[in-house]
This record gives structure tokens, sequence and C-alpha cells, in this order.
């Protein structure tokens, strides 16, 4: 008899929890407010621990990543080489756009573009799965981190701030599944949006198959952006497919930014 | 003292949450992660039986969510689940040894995996099936792994002793 009560108690027990988590999924999909603000409540509680955790684990962290680099170098180190050519040929030519440009800016009498203010932070978080690409930085909104802010690092544009707390916010990176930024190809101008997928990779999504896309060629956020300024590097066109049937291309892009290796990053303070 | 022993694993559990949360990226290989709180989770389940299991599986969920999840109750349904699969499985009448543990955590890792992916389609998430794949078969190996670094951890203190070999001289 015992034994039974013991047995249906674990199975109330489990439906009742069961319930509990269908009633939490339901609140957490209606995007409510105050799920925001217990989530940034919950990161500010936990930010000096994870903080200390992150800072007392960093040795071990940079002896495996300096394993995985030096395997990796002999590749990187050709790689290098191909681009420093290309980027030598470029140097050459930017110098004389650039005196082309300062002289047709005289001509325009245009304003010279300002540029944005940035916070540093930290990363002290990682949430990379099948759902979700993201980090947490030890910066919120005391020091001025609010949502849909633009996250960079030496490399280029990395996310958007996702949820901000007092002392730490959430930064959706790019290869987040649900990430879409708009962008724009350096070179022919053409728009569309920048979707990440559960594999990590970034993808430019509504570029129509009459569009010559070209390999190579740099992304960059695009202008139209609320929070994020226009004319940031995001990474250059690793792959252009025309599938049948599609009215799109499939065109994948290879981030600049190394998301497996952040760990300072500036958050876009104002455009 | 039994009481003593929940706290202390309730406070093991919260240092395994935020491991994960910190380390995420880097426990892993081949893009198949590690899960230290499923392992954790089902250790506690197995040790302090099934209701404490599915709580704490229900609280370490709900605040690995709120701290870095999407959608906030994924994850509470998942380790709630993992709890209560592990103690019905070893209710079938098994041996309290390590090949029973390694067989726990085989089913319920893959079960795991499985309605993951459900919920994910179901979610409208994209599922890819070559990752789905590489889950099924790396992922149990390396919460193998884990639970025999995890559950002497959990066991420790505990009348009714697990026997981490392949034999249990005891029950023999």
């Amino acid at each position: 008899m015992v034994f039974l009560n013991k047995k249906f108690r674990n199975i109330v027990v489990f439906v009742v929890i069961i319930v509990l988590c269908i009633i939490v999924i339901t609140v957490s999909f209606r995007n409510l407010d105050f799920v925001n603000n217990i989530k940034s409540n919950i990161l500010d509680f936990f930010k000096p621990v994870q903080e200390k955790v992150f800072t007392a684990f960093s040795p071990v962290i940079g002896f495996f990543n300096g394993i995985r680099d030096y395997i990796n170098l002999r590749g990187k180190y050709l790689k290098l080489q191909e681009e420093n050519a290309a980027l030598r040929q470029k140097y050459v030519d930017n110098i004389n756009l650039q005196i082309e440009n300062s002289s047709l800016r005289e001509l325009l009498k245009l304003k010279e573009r300002n540029d944005y203010k940035t916070i540093a932070g930290k990363v002290i978080g990682y949430n990379q799965s099948n759902w979700q690409s993201e980090v947490i930085l030890n910066i919120g909104k005391n020091e001025g981190v609010e949502e849909g802010m633009g996250v960079i690092n030496e490399s280029g544009l990395l996310g958007v701030v996702k949820i901000s707390g007092d002392k730490s916010c959430t930064v959706r990176l790019l290869n987040d599944p649900q990430s879409n930024i708009g962008c724009r190809i350096l070179t022919s101008r053409i728009l569309g949006i920048l979707e990440g997928d559960s594999e990590g990779h970034l993808f430019l999504r509504h570029i129509p198959k009459d569009l010559n896309i070209f390999l190579g060629d740099i992304i960059m956020t695009s202008e139209y952006s609320e929070d994020i300024p226009g004319g940031i590097i995001i990474g250059r066109i690793k792959y252009v497919e025309e599938r049948m049937g599609e009215a799109y291309q499939e065109i994948e892009v290879e981030p600049f930014v190394d998301f497996k290796n952040l760990e300072y990053v500036m958050v876009i303070r104002e455009k | 003292m039994k009481l003593f022993n929940k706290i202390i694993h309730f406070v093991i559990l919260i240092i395994f949450l935020i491991i994960q949360v910190a380390f995420a990226e880097y426990l892993g290989m081949y893009s198949v992660s590690i899960d230290l709180i499923m392992v954790t989770v089902v250790c506690i389940a197995l040790v302090d039986g099934m209701t404490i299991g599915m709580a704490m599986g229900f609280i370490s969920g709900l605040v690995f969510d709120l701290m870095a999840g999407n959608i906030v109750g994924i994850s509470s349904f998942l380790y709630t689940l993992n709890a209560f699969l592990a103690v019905k499985v070893m209710d079938l009448g098994i041996k309290k040894m390590g090949a029973s543990l390694a067989l726990i955590i085989f089913l319920v890792t893959e079960i795991n995996i499985f309605i993951e992916g459900l919920l994910r389609y179901l979610f409208n998430f994209n599922v890819d099936v070559a990752q789905l794949g590489r889950d099924i078969l790396i992922r149990p190996l390396f919460s193998i792994a884990l639970v025999f670094l995890i559950f002497p951890i959990i066991n420790l203190g505990q009348r009714r002793r697990w026997v981490l070999g392949f034999r249990n001289e005891e029950e023999n």
C-alpha cells in the first residue's frame, strides 16, 4: 500500500511539474515584460559568481584554445599570405580612392560621418546549442546598454543585445537561428538579410537569382537599421548556389568574427 | 543528515549549472555539446529519489532557461522528464552497478535528443538531420564518461552505495 502511495505520489508530482512547464512555456512564448525582468534579474544575481568562475578557468580555456590554434596554424598562415597579397593590392587602390574621395567631398561639401560611441565589456558566459547562440556580458543598463544595440569586436559585428539587466546582458550572436540583420554587399551595394542557422552558419537571404554575387565580396551592415550603424563589416561571401525552383540564391557568409573565441567586446551606444 | 545531503546536491547542481553557462562553448566536440546539468539531475534522481530529482530538474532547468535560454520552460520539462525516466528504468529491477548506470544515462540521453528534436520541430526551428545523427552517436558517449565523474560525488555519504565496477559483488 505504502509502495503504491509512493508510486502514486511520484506520478502526481511528475504531472504537476509537467503542467507547470507547459504554463511556463506558454507565458514565455507571449514574451511578457515580467519574464524579461525575471531573466535580467537572474542574470544580475548570478553575474558575480559567473564572472569569478569564468576568470578562474580562463587559463585552462587559454591552454585548450592554444592547442586548437596551433593545430590550425599552417592553414591559417597560408590563408593569411594570400590575404596579405590581396590586401597589398587593395591598399594601393584604396589610397587612390581616398584621394579621389576627398577631392569629390571637397566638391560636394559633404560632411564626414560621425563615429559611434561604444561601451567596452567582457564575455562571462556562453550559451551555444542547436537552439541558440548567445553570450553573456558583464555590462548592463547601469553602463547604458539597452536591448537592440549592436555588439562588435576588432573583427566586426558579432551580434545584438537581446536582454539587458542592470549589471549584465545577453547578446544574440549573428549565427543564432533567430538572428536576422539587414546588410549590404560592399561592392555591388545589394541589400539583403543575414540569418543564422542551427549549425552556426550565416546565410544571406532574399537575393534574387538575376543579381550577380561574387565569392569573397565583403558583407557589412546596412544603414537602415535603427540601432546599428551602417558600414560595419560582418564577413565575406563563401559560397553561392542557385537552386532549381527557388526565387532566391543560397549564399553562405563566412564571418570575420571567431564566435568561439570571444573575450572583450564593445556595445554600440549611439548611432 | 538526509536533508543536508540534499542541500549539498542542490549546491553541486547549481555549480554545474554555472559551469555549463560559462563554458558551454568549450564543453563539447564535433559541434556536440556536453550536458552537465542533465547528468547531474539523473545522478541526483538515482541517489535521492524521483521526487527530489524531478524537483531539482525543474528548478535547474528553469534557472538555466532564465539565464541563457530561448524559450523558458523547455529545459525544465526535459530535465524533469530525465529524472522521471532514470528512476523508472532503475525500477525495472536492474542492479546498482556501473553498467546499469551507463545504460540508464545512455537511454536518457537518447530519449532527450529525440524529444529535443521533436520540440525543435514543433516550435518551428530547423531540424538538422546531420547534427541529429552526430548527437545520437556522440552525446551518449560524453554523458556516460561524465556520469562516472559526477555520480561518485553525488553518491558520497550515502548508506546504500552503488558499485561502479561492472560486477556487483554485494548482490551476487
